[in-house]
């Protein structure tokens, strides 16, 4: 069995009198340690995927396996409990508490899990030691995201879950981001899960998972995972 | 569409708009309702005195005013209406007997009218009615009975009766404060007001004159209009009235020395009158005793006759008892020796008789002849005549003669009487027996003259000595010797019987004597007694009159210009109050509302601030659109200024609706005040929708005319987010290490948002502050009440005495019983005080000095140092002193009982919440005023107050007894009137906490949102984002109810200072358990504000997230 088990879920948005279906009938698997992209253009459901994926949302129909654990069924408290204690969130506009530095935003997160890394070791690892002291406002929309990526690893969680998170970022500070990504997945072995619009990542990852209109369009083995620095965008 | 935008922009952020309502509706409805409080007070008293037809002036002379005084009066142009009165002022008693300095007014049909209470009006001479507020609670009541006397007058000089039914009660302008201010007795406090039918007045000048102006009914009684009207006109009454007194001035200064030296010399003769009158007394009370005296020695005397007299008895009769003895013996002898068993008086006068015929014969037997016989015969017969005459004319007379002596005559007549008496019976004896004799021979002398035998003589002889024994002469003899020693025994025991008698006359006499000396020495006991108190009342008299004297030289030195007292309405005392008290409400509108205000603009500055942060993008493209600055200023001014004008319409109906109702009632306290006028005074709603409009524009201009100078290129991105700054306390590391995230977020969000910092700040702080406010308010006034009675008052019981003469026992009574702890009697008088150009009045309370600290612990203005009454000064009451610049040390003029001036030394200033006083110690009162104290009243402190009236009514010169716990009760009960001002004022502090809260919360979260909604993606549970928004609002509370403390002293000492009272001296304290309600409660509308923001904090999506910044 897979570390992640997505089968057929389906969610459906009531909104007035019109039923929109979101996601209808989508299944696939996920492994330990592997490096996913989710792909598809705007309003092809990868949010909700993400969404489900992170416990910030339900299924309507369909199972959500997550290391044994299915998610689908839980309840809001258990939802709560599993995004603090197994998910880590990279968001596409980083979400920094404003009003804390880059070392305390990690360890906000610190705080709240069960089994975390250093908030120094952490932070040297997305090559911020040095700004460590600084406030998000200080710090270029790269560094904030390596802040976002450094607080949801220090977590130590079972599943990194990425929005779009080079989407505010140029194209220098967005391939620094994705290198750490990578380096998170191939080097501390995480479980990556990135939503993309742009295909030009796809090779990025190990597994594509191609989704429009709210259907897996393909599933894609990519054996050999380009590095960063060789992608082009 | 630009419009649309701004009303859908309400819609889209209603709750932010509804904080904009609402700081603006409180704010306004506490402006509004505190400004309009003083016009409401105002004009509502305003109308009361026009439809009342309240005087505009009141004059007074101190020698009244005759009817071409009031002629002139009513003549002048300027006059309206015009009432002269005979007002006057007496003491009043009522069915409980509680007696009252009255002031009787007349009725006016034309002006000063009055609004009918309860009953009707008076109709007849001997019906009066009441003014409300005058009368204590119950005491009172329509159909009871008034009765009217004056102390030292006939009060028949004055009203034409002296019981009056009460038939109405009535609410007069002219006496709306409760405290009516001195009348005219002795300075004593007004403490009631009637009304009666103006037939009941027999003085014959007029006491006052009240008249209304022309026009001034027309203008405001508190506005300066009205006053300088009133100022002019009171010029011309001036210049009229200086002409009226000129004249009269003189003829008074006569009138008055006259008076004096009539005084005086009514004095003089009274003094020589009343000393001569108890000198005779005196003289009569010695001449008495002298009388006494002389009775007693008379009576010694009698003691020492009546002794020897009964020693005399005793002897007389013991020589009776043997005299008796031998001369029975003898007599015994010789009847035994008769033999014929008759007694010695038979025998002895058989005897006489024979021994007189014996001695006839001898003479017989001499003579022989018949003719001799004959002759014989003739010669006794003349000798029994002769006897015979001389018993009838000489020896009976005598006799009786002798036994009136006895019966009547003095004690040596009566000696020499019964002795003679002896004598004299013993001749009359004598004299009987002769004539017995001659006649028995007269016969035997005839019956011989027949036989004619000269041996029958001797024969005759023969017989009759051998009858006795052989002779018959010895026998006779011996026989008479006896009867003699008869005589003179029975003449012993008749001196003895008299002499018996004397002495039980002169045992009566004695008896007689000792009861007149005894009812002698009683009378003269009460003489003495009489004489006494006479030289008391004396005394008294004239030490009141030459008091009365050099009070009348005294007087007579700053004889006032005969001046006419000009009054207008500003001069009484309650009009004074109330303007006073009106304008300082006016005051309390003005400050008061800043710190809401200030809040409004806080409110208005943060709200509009975050409304411009959201809506940037927008602004943005409203300006790439090519919209003017203006344009888009505009969009938001039209925001801000209609939630202004829904918050001050709403907010001046409220104020209106609750303020002056509340205001109002609260001053219903202190006068008796007409219905509320509901005004609405326009120029106070433009007021506060000026001053809120203006401000909610301008700070809303300044808000958005920020933003709008920026790019409009800026504008569509995101703002830079305000720099966070490092705070202090990271400084310290080792406290900010182990801080949580919330608190560190929380310990910078304080220093970065300043504006929200101080809207919250201030707005708790005013919330608070209010709290003390409204507590403190209450503590200030009740513990007037429980200083004054708990502690500085030692006593709960006050004795009133008709006057001194039997204090010693009532006195003695109240000392005895041991259920009284301290018993202090006290001369309690009202003084007046001479200040620079100033009179003013005070209680002047006398008593013995240690006495007087038993029942008064007074201290010092620190309310810790006690002060002792002692010789060297007097004690005065802090507001007094305060008021008038008063220090320790300083000299003050103040007046004896009787009115006599003397200047008394200040020696310390005491803590005093009600009324003025000065307390002074006897002995200091004797020094500085030379007069005696006379005790009226009796402090005392008692366990068993429930007997005490019991225990004291029958005693002589008892008066009446209050019950000071009964006082306070009165008092608490008026207190709890506060509680309705509290409410009021915790809903307002509640309402602007709220709104503070609520819109600081609103804001916070709506600028967190997507931290939110980040933290609940982390995993945050609810409980810790609750808290991440809650812990800023609670330290802020925190922060502002402590800054509320202190400015709520601040404000309650001004407030306090508004509502101070001439009479009250009010605490400044507010107690600890205020401070700590008014932050208890603070916290609690916190937690509720936080209980409501839970819902909110739980509906934020964690999409919010991923969304955009905008």
């Amino acid at each position: 069995m897979s570390f992640i088990e997505f089968k057929n879920v389906s969610k459906v948005y009531q909104m007035g009198e019109v039923e929109i279906r979101a996601l209808d009938d989508v299944s696939f698997s996920i492994d330990k340690g592997e490096f996913v992209i989710v792909l598809g253009a705007s309003g092809a459901g990868k949010t909700t995927i993400l969404n489900i994926l992170g416990g910030m949302d339900v299924a309507s129909g369909g199972s959500v396996i997550v290391d044994g654990k299915d998610i689908s069924k839980a309840n809001e408290r258990e939802l709560t409990d599993y995004r603090r204690f197994d998910i880590g969130f990279v968001f596409q506009f980083y979400n920094l508490v404003q009003n804390l530095t880059a070392r305390e935003n990690v360890e906000l997160a610190l705080q709240i899990c069960n089994d975390p890394l250093d908030s120094r070791f952490v932070l040297k690892m997305v090559g911020l030691e040095d700004r460590m002291d600084n406030f998000p406002s200080q710090l270029s929309g790269g560094e904030q995201q390596r802040v976002a990526i450094a607080r949801a690893v220090a977590k130590n969680p079972k599943l990194l879950l990425c929005d779009e998170p080079t989407g505010a970022l140029d194209y220098k500070t967005g391939k620094q981001v994705l290198k750490v990504l990578q380096d998170m997945c191939f080097k501390q072995n995480m479980t990556v899960v990135m939503i993309t619009h742009n295909g030009a990542l796809a090779d990025m990852g190990q597994k594509i998972i191609r989704v429009k209109s709210g259907n897996i369009e393909s599933v894609t083995i990519n054996e050999n995972p380009k590095d960063v620095e060789e992608i082009e965008y | 569409m630009f419009h649309r935008d701004t009303l859908r922009l309400i819609k889209n952020t209603f709750n932010r708009f509804f904080s904009l309502v609402m700081i603006v509706l409180i704010g306004v409805a506490f402006m509004m309702g505190l400004l309009s409080s003083r016009p409401i007070m105002e004009q509502s008293v305003d109308r009361y005195y026009d439809d009342k037809k309240l005087q505009d002036f009141q004059i007074y002379s101190s020698y009244g005013f005759d009817q071409n005084d009031i002629n002139a009066i009513r003549s002048q142009e300027y006059v309206k209406d015009c009432f002269a009165s005979k007002m006057t002022d007496v003491l009043s008693r009522n069915d409980d007997g509680n007696v009252q300095v009255t002031r009787v007014e007349e009725l006016s049909r034309n002006m000063n009218g009055f609004q009918l209470v309860e009953g009707r009006m008076p109709m007849k001479n001997n019906e009066l009615v009441i003014v409300s507020n005058t009368m204590s609670e119950g005491s009172y009541k329509v159909g009871g009975k008034l009765e009217l006397y004056l102390e030292d007058e006939d009060i028949h000089e004055y009203l034409r009766n002296d019981v009056y039914t009460i038939v109405g009660i009535v609410k007069a302008p002219g006496y709306m404060a409760k405290a009516l201010g001195t009348s005219n007795l002795k300075n004593m406090e007004l403490d009631l007001v009637v009304y009666v039918t103006n037939d009941n007045f027999l003085a014959d000048y007029f006491t006052t004159v009240y008249f209304t102006v022309k026009d001034a009914s027309d203008m405001e009684s508190f506005s300066s209009e009205y006053k300088e009207y009133i100022e002019t006109i009171e010029e011309d009454v001036k210049s009229f009235a200086n002409r009226q007194q000129d004249n009269l001035k003189e003829t008074l200064l006569a009138d008055y020395r006259e008076e004096i030296s009539k005084g005086e010399e009514e004095l003089a003769e009274k003094k020589a009158e009343g000393q001569a009158q108890l000198d005779e007394a005196k003289q009569e009370l010695d001449d008495a005793k002298i009388q006494i005296i002389a009775s007693e020695t008379q009576l010694e005397t009698m003691r020492s006759a009546l002794s020897t007299a009964e020693s005399r008895v005793k002897a007389l009769q013991r020589q009776y008892d043997s005299d008796s003895e031998s001369v029975n013996a003898k007599v015994k002898v010789i009847e035994e020796k008769d033999g014929k068993g008759r007694s010695f008086e038979q025998i002895f006068t058989e005897a006489s008789t024979d021994y007189a015929t014996y001695n006839a014969l001898i003479r017989m037997k001499a003579s022989q002849s018949a003719s001799q016989y004959q002759e014989s015969i003739t010669r006794i017969q003349n000798e029994n005549a002769e006897l015979q005459n001389r018993l009838n004319n000489e020896l009976y007379p005598r006799r009786d003669q002798l036994n009136n002596t006895i019966a009547n005559g003095s004690e040596a007549e009566r000696e020499s009487a019964i002795t003679e008496l002896g004598q004299v019976n013993a001749q009359i004896t004598e004299a009987e027996t002769q004539i017995r004799v001659n006649e028995l021979l007269i016969e035997n002398l005839q019956n011989m003259d027949e036989q004619s035998s000269g041996t029958n003589i001797d024969q005759m002889i023969a017989d009759l000595d051998n009858k006795y024994g052989g002779s018959i002469e010895t026998t006779y003899i011996s026989y008479a010797a006896v009867a003699q020693d008869q005589l003179r025994l029975q003449a012993t025991s008749e001196e003895i019987r008299i002499a018996n008698e004397a002495i039980s006359r002169v045992n009566q006499e004695i008896r007689n004597a000792e009861y007149e000396i005894a009812a002698g020495k009683s009378q003269l006991a009460n003489g003495e007694k009489e004489y006494r108190e006479a030289v008391i009342t004396f005394n008294e008299e004239i030490e009141k009159a030459e008091a009365e004297i050099r009070k009348a030289y005294q007087d007579l030195e700053e004889l006032p210009d005969a001046k006419w007292i000009i009054l207008d309405r500003d001069s009484h005392y309650s009009t004074y109050m109330y303007t006073n008290n009106a304008k300082q409400m006016g005051a309390i509108g003005t400050y008061l509302p800043i710190l809401f205000y200030l809040v409004a603009a806080l409110v208005c500055m943060t709200t509009m601030t975050r409304l411009v942060d959201e809506q940037r993008g927008q602004i943005g493209i409203f300006r790439a659109l090519g919209f003017s600055k203006n344009e888009i200023i505009s969009k938001y001014l039209i925001y801000a200024v209609s939630a202004t004008m829904i918050g001050s319409v709403v907010g001046i109906f409220l104020g209106m609706l609750i303020f002056p109702t509340v205001i109002y009632t609260t001053w219903r306290l202190m006068y008796d005040l007409p219905d509320m006028l509901k005004l609405f005074p326009i120029e106070n709603v433009i007021i506060c929708v000026l001053a809120f409009t203006l401000l909610m524009m301008v700070v809303t201009y300044f808000v958005v005319r920020k933003s709008l100078d920026e790019m409009p290129s800026q504008l569509l991105r995101p703002k830079a987010p305000k720099n966070a700054r490092k705070v202090f306390l990271e400084n310290i590391s080792f406290i900010w290490k182990k801080l949580s995230f919330t608190s560190k977020i929380t310990a910078r969000n304080l220093i970065r948002y300043k504006a929200r910092f101080f809207m919250t700040v201030i707005g708790v702080a005013g919330c608070t502050g209010l709290l003390v406010v409204g507590w403190g308010i209450k503590d200030s006034i009740a513990d007037v009440v429980a200083i004054q009675f708990g502690e500085i008052y030692n006593y709960n019981y006050v004795v009133n005495l008709k006057d001194d003469h039997n204090i010693t026992e009532i006195n003695e009574v109240l000392e005895n019983d041991l259920t009284n702890e301290y018993v202090a009697p006290t001369m309690t008088y009202s003084s007046k005080v001479y200040l620079d150009g100033e009179e003013k009045v005070l209680s002047v309370y006398v008593m013995d000095a240690r006495k007087g600290n038993d029942v008064y612990n007074l201290r010092a203005l620190d309310y810790k140092t006690p002060l002792k009454i002692n010789n060297s000064g007097v004690i005065i009451s802090q507001k007094f002193a305060n008021v008038n610049g008063i220090k320790a040390g300083d000299y003050v003029t103040i007046e004896s009982k009787n009115g006599i001036k003397a200047d008394v030394r200040v020696n310390d200033v005491c803590e005093m919440y009600f009324q003025h006083y000065i307390y002074m110690s006897t002995d200091y009162y004797d020094e500085i005023f030379q007069e005696p104290v006379h005790y009226n009243t009796i402090a005392v402190k008692t366990t068993d107050g429930a007997n005490l009236e019991d225990k004291l009514k029958d005693l002589e010169g008892f008066e009446s007894l209050i019950d000071f716990t009964q006082v306070i009760d009165q008092f608490n009960t008026m207190i709890e009137a506060l509680d309705y001002i509290i409410l009021v004022i915790i809903i307002t502090a509640g309402a602007l906490a709220f709104v503070v809260l609520i819109n600081l919360t609103q804001v916070n979260i709506s600028e967190r949102i997507r931290e939110i909604a980040t933290l609940k993606v982390l995993g945050f549970r609810n409980n810790e984002i609750n808290s991440y928004i809650f812990k800023e609002i609670m330290l802020l509370s925190i922060i502002g109810g402590l800054v509320g403390l202190p400015l709520g002293v601040v404000e309650h000492h001004f407030i306090m200072n508004v509502i101070d009272m001439e009479m009250i001296k009010f605490g400044n304290n507010v107690k600890v358990m205020s401070f700590v309600y008014a932050y208890a409660i603070t916290i609690v509308f916190t937690l509720i504000v936080l209980f409501f923001t839970r819902k909110p904090l739980r509906k934020i999506e964690m999409i919010e997230s991923l969304k955009s910044v905008e």
